[in-house]
């Protein structure tokens, strides 16, 4: 196993030609976000990504080499039709699928490279998943889902239990921590599962839809406690969905079409407005 | 630069995945209840064949044991009442070994060397192995087509027309089944067969002249039960002279002869006097008092009424007797008294030797109707027998029966071989049930141990070998279903584990978990309720015999035997949906149906 150290950001979409920032240590989210683009760290970088699904003669391509580079405690929101290899590069982003070609890198580390055990230990520590369908074990209790990355982890059973007291308290279900996934609502339950995801304190969190389970003042909820962990916790988030109101909070927009991305903008260069985010992609 | 450290994933400790795997079986109780059923139902059979079979063979052995003396005895009757039948001649040299006393005594009525009787030996032993091929490998249709209708022995001396020999090699080719070994060994088989027979011939003329002596010289007129029942060293040196040799130890042998000849006299002469039409042994022993039996049984209907009017009296004080003790020994000094008047009354009306005794057996049979409250037409033996196999039962048999002077037998000694017939049928009637298991050869009476059947494992034939297989391929296929259905119920659990950083190995032990901890449940469920079942049912076919005798280490060990299969299986089962499992991509957790 090899680990590919980055040593100068490849001249890539985004990038501009800027000299290099010593990042030894990872800047705080709220810093790293007022930082110049080019100075930001990144954190996720794609090179030539490509999938390719062999479907007995028909080979489909799901990504077809994509470049992209992600920072370090930034918000993106990522958007597409459906086909579109949205989830293909969620996938390969998440470290849950290998590439056909081209390279993934999570925190300077070649996913490619990783053995099935390292990439279970990178999915552990370094990146939380929320799932559209909250995705619980329905006979654990809402306290013992939290713990079970932990207990993947290898922390000891008092700690994670005292850790997914403290998480369930930052998603607001401290009280319900006995409660079995069948017994909470749609909202309690991705609150709890977004707790789930922060057991190992990731890097990144990856959201597949979080809100598009639930209605509209639910969703509110997830929304705000994304913004939290995105802006107190520094966690950087990549985030699929079609809330456009998730999509107001994000610091860039990510649009992917037929396997490559079709634009990559800030979000203050996107004009959001309710009802209008298919105008939006006009633009 | 940055380098994040990649390190292996954690092991989770296995307590924390049985209680894991626990939770999730809990979750899912009734599909896990089904896979229990279904391994503990597999374990069930299992365990209720092995315990069947154990006891099986315990049961066989005690009755093997149990019935030795008797076979000894009416082997040795057999010997000294009729010349042997050539087929059991052919039967016993394919077995006997050089030196042993049969071997011995057929030296000795053939006058043979040694070199003749290895031969016999040498033919007799490949007999058998074409004996068999004819009567059990072939079937009907082949065997016409080959050898017509000749049979057995009859085979090989039709073999040895030319005619019927060109037809036979002719026809062979069509046969399903081949000759075991090859042609020229067969018809070297066929020379050596006719040359052994003049041999036999012999054989057969010296054990018949000696049954001739014994006849004229020994037992003069008696049965050979009457001629054992007072066999000494004497009867020894006697047999001796005209060839028959008796086992190793005569000492072992001779008490044993005189016990069973004494009680087939006394079992005799009960059932002479309780029981018509006479018993078969005493029809065989003396055809010519059978006869006479027989002419008084004919007008016993005419005399019955009669004899049930003079017997009701008797009768009804027994059952006061019973009932009320204080009274009981006056009427009981009374009885003999009327029972020998009623004799009197009956003999009267018949003017044949035997009234006497036919008179007895009609007040006892009434009697015992009375006594045992059942239609007199219906006793059957077996009831006499149980009745007089009881203390109270045997004594009141003696003073019935106390006028018939020729009956000398104390109530213990009738308790005693009532109990001895009543024992012997039960053990025939369970050694009909075991069949080949209990067969006693000719070498058991010297000593030779039991021969194991061959190609059986713990009592099982092939045929059930092969069932219990199938019965555990099916509960195999039975359990990796349900477990790939669990699988696959659960693709997005194990997806979301998967992307929580649960490993590979990690969900693999996690089925394979489950799996055993349902193989344990239904195992240990499985063992209980075929041991159950297997206890019942040897229980019903061999009675009071197969708990007396119960082999608990064996069936303890059987148990966990079939716990450890159980398990195994259940285990092995899994693996394939484990691996399914196992293998499934993480990003199956995004997929949404």
């Amino acid at each position: 196993m090899s680990h590919k150290k980055k040593k100068q950001p490849s001249p890539g979409p985004s990038a501009a030609s800027a000299p290099p920032a010593p990042v030894a240590s990872a800047p705080p989210a709220a810093v790293a976000s007022a930082l110049p683009k080019a100075e930001r760290p990144v954190i996720i970088r794609t090179r030539k990504l490509c999938k390719f699904y062999q479907m007995g003669e028909v080979t489909t391509q799901a990504l077809r080499g994509v470049d992209a580079e992600l920072y370090r405690g930034e918000f993106i929101c990522v958007m597409g039709p459906s086909g579109s290899g949205k989830s293909t590069f969620f996938n390969m982003v998440g470290g849950l699928d290998s590439p056909t070609s081209g390279r993934v890198f999570i925190d300077e580390v070649d996913v490619a490279q990783l053995n099935a055990v390292e990439l279970a230990f990178l999915r552990c520590r370094k990146i939380g998943y929320i799932f559209q369908t909250y995705n619980l074990v329905q006979y654990m209790t809402c306290l013992e889902n939290i713990t079970v990355p932990m207990a993947f982890a290898g922390v000891p059973a008092d700690e994670a239990r005292e850790r997914g007291m403290g998480l369930l308290d930052l998603v607001g279900l401290k009280e319900r921590w006995f409660h079995k996934p069948i017994e909470m609502s749609g909202g309690q339950q991705q609150r709890t599962a977004i707790a789930r995801s922060m057991a190992n304190k990731p890097a990144i969190l990856l959201c597949d839809e979080p809100t598009g389970n639930l209605d509209l003042r639910t969703g509110a909820e997830i929304h705000h406690i994304l913004e939290k962990l995105n802006k107190e916790r520094g966690v950087t988030i990549i985030c699929a969905t079609h809330d456009h109101r998730l999509i107001s909070m994000a610091d860039r927009i990510m649009w992917i079409r037929d396997g490559q991305i079709e634009r990559l903008a800030e979000r203050s260069d996107v004009k959001v407005e309710t009802g209008s985010i298919g105008g939006v992609e006009n633009e | 630069m940055k380098i994040i450290e990649v390190r292996d994933q954690v092991h989770l400790p296995l307590a924390r995945c049985i209680e894991l795997v626990f939770s999730g079986i809990k979750f899912r109780l009734f599909r896990a209840a089904i896979t229990v059923t279904i391994i503990a139902l597999a374990g069930a059979f299992l365990m209720a064949m092995l315990g069947e079979g154990l006891i099986t063979r315990q049961v066989a052995g005690v009755v093997r044991a149990r019935m030795a003396p008797g076979t000894i005895f009416q082997d040795w009757v057999a010997r000294i009442s009729g010349p042997m039948a050539p087929q059991d001649l052919s039967d016993q040299l394919a077995v006997i070994k050089p030196g042993e006393n049969r071997w011995q005594e057929f030296v000795g009525w053939g006058q043979l060397n040694e070199n003749e009787m290895a031969l016999l030996s040498d033919v007799a032993k490949r007999q058998q192995a074409y004996r068999k091929y004819f009567k059990e490998d072939l079937d009907e249709g082949q065997r016409r087509l080959l050898i017509g209708p000749a049979r057995d022995e009859g085979i090989f001396v039709q073999l040895q027309d030319p005619t019927w020999w060109q037809n036979f090699q002719a026809n062979l080719k069509t046969c399903s089944k081949q000759l075991p070994g090859t042609m020229a060994n067969f018809e070297q088989f066929l020379k050596d067969w006719q040359a052994s027979l003049p041999l036999r011939e012999k054989i057969l003329a010296g054990n018949a002249e000696a049954v001739g002596k014994i006849k004229a010289s020994l037992l003069k007129g008696k049965s050979p039960q009457q001629f054992f029942a007072k066999a000494d060293d004497t009867t020894v040196a006697q047999l001796a002279a005209v060839g028959f040799r008796m086992p190793r130890a005569p000492h072992d042998v001779l008490p044993i002869l005189r016990e069973e000849a004494q009680a087939d006299l006394d079992i005799k002469k009960i059932a002479e006097l309780s029981l018509s039409p006479p018993a078969n042994m005493a029809a065989q022993s003396d055809p010519a008092k059978a006869a006479a039996d027989q002419a008084p049984a004919a007008a016993e209907p005419a005399e019955a009424p009669a004899a049930e009017k003079e017997v009701k009296a008797p009768a009804e004080a027994v059952a006061s007797g019973s009932t009320q003790p204080s009274t009981s020994p006056d009427q009981a000094a009374t009885r003999p008294a009327k029972a020998k008047k009623k004799i009197e009354l009956a003999s009267e009306g018949s003017d044949s030797a035997a009234a006497p005794r036919t008179a007895t057996r009609v007040l006892v049979k009434n009697l015992l109707a009375t006594r045992i409250s059942e239609d007199i037409a219906k006793i059957t033996p077996q009831q006499l027998y149980e009745e007089l196999s009881t203390a109270s039962g045997a004594k009141w048999f003696c003073e019935v029966t106390a006028c018939d002077r020729r009956f000398g037998l104390s109530p213990d000694r009738v308790q005693h071989v009532a109990k001895r017939t009543l024992s012997n049928n039960e053990l025939s009637e369970v050694a009909g049930g075991l069949g080949q298991a209990v067969a006693v050869t000719a070498s058991d009476e010297e000593g030779t141990t039991a021969r194991v059947q061959a190609g059986t494992i713990l009592g099982f034939n092939s045929r059930m070998l092969s069932l219990i297989g199938v019965s555990f391929m099916v509960c195999i296929v039975g359990i990796a279903n349900a477990m790939l259905m669990s699988v696959t119920e659960r693709f997005r659990e194990i997806a979301t584990m998967k992307c929580l950083g649960a490993t590979d190995g990690f969900i693999m032990v996690n089925f394979i978990l489950e799996s055993v901890m349902q193989g344990v449940a239904g195992g240990v469920m499985g063992v209980f309720l075929g041991f159950l079942l297997g206890t019942l049912r040897s229980w019903a076919s061999y009675g009071s015999l197969a708990l007396s005798n119960y082999p608990a280490m064996p069936i303890l060990t059987a148990a966990g035997v079939a716990l450890a299969v159980s398990i195994l299986i259940s285990a092995l089962a899994a693996v394939y949906p484990a691996y399914v499992a196992a293998r499934l991509a993480p990003m199956e957790a995004m997929r949404i149906e």
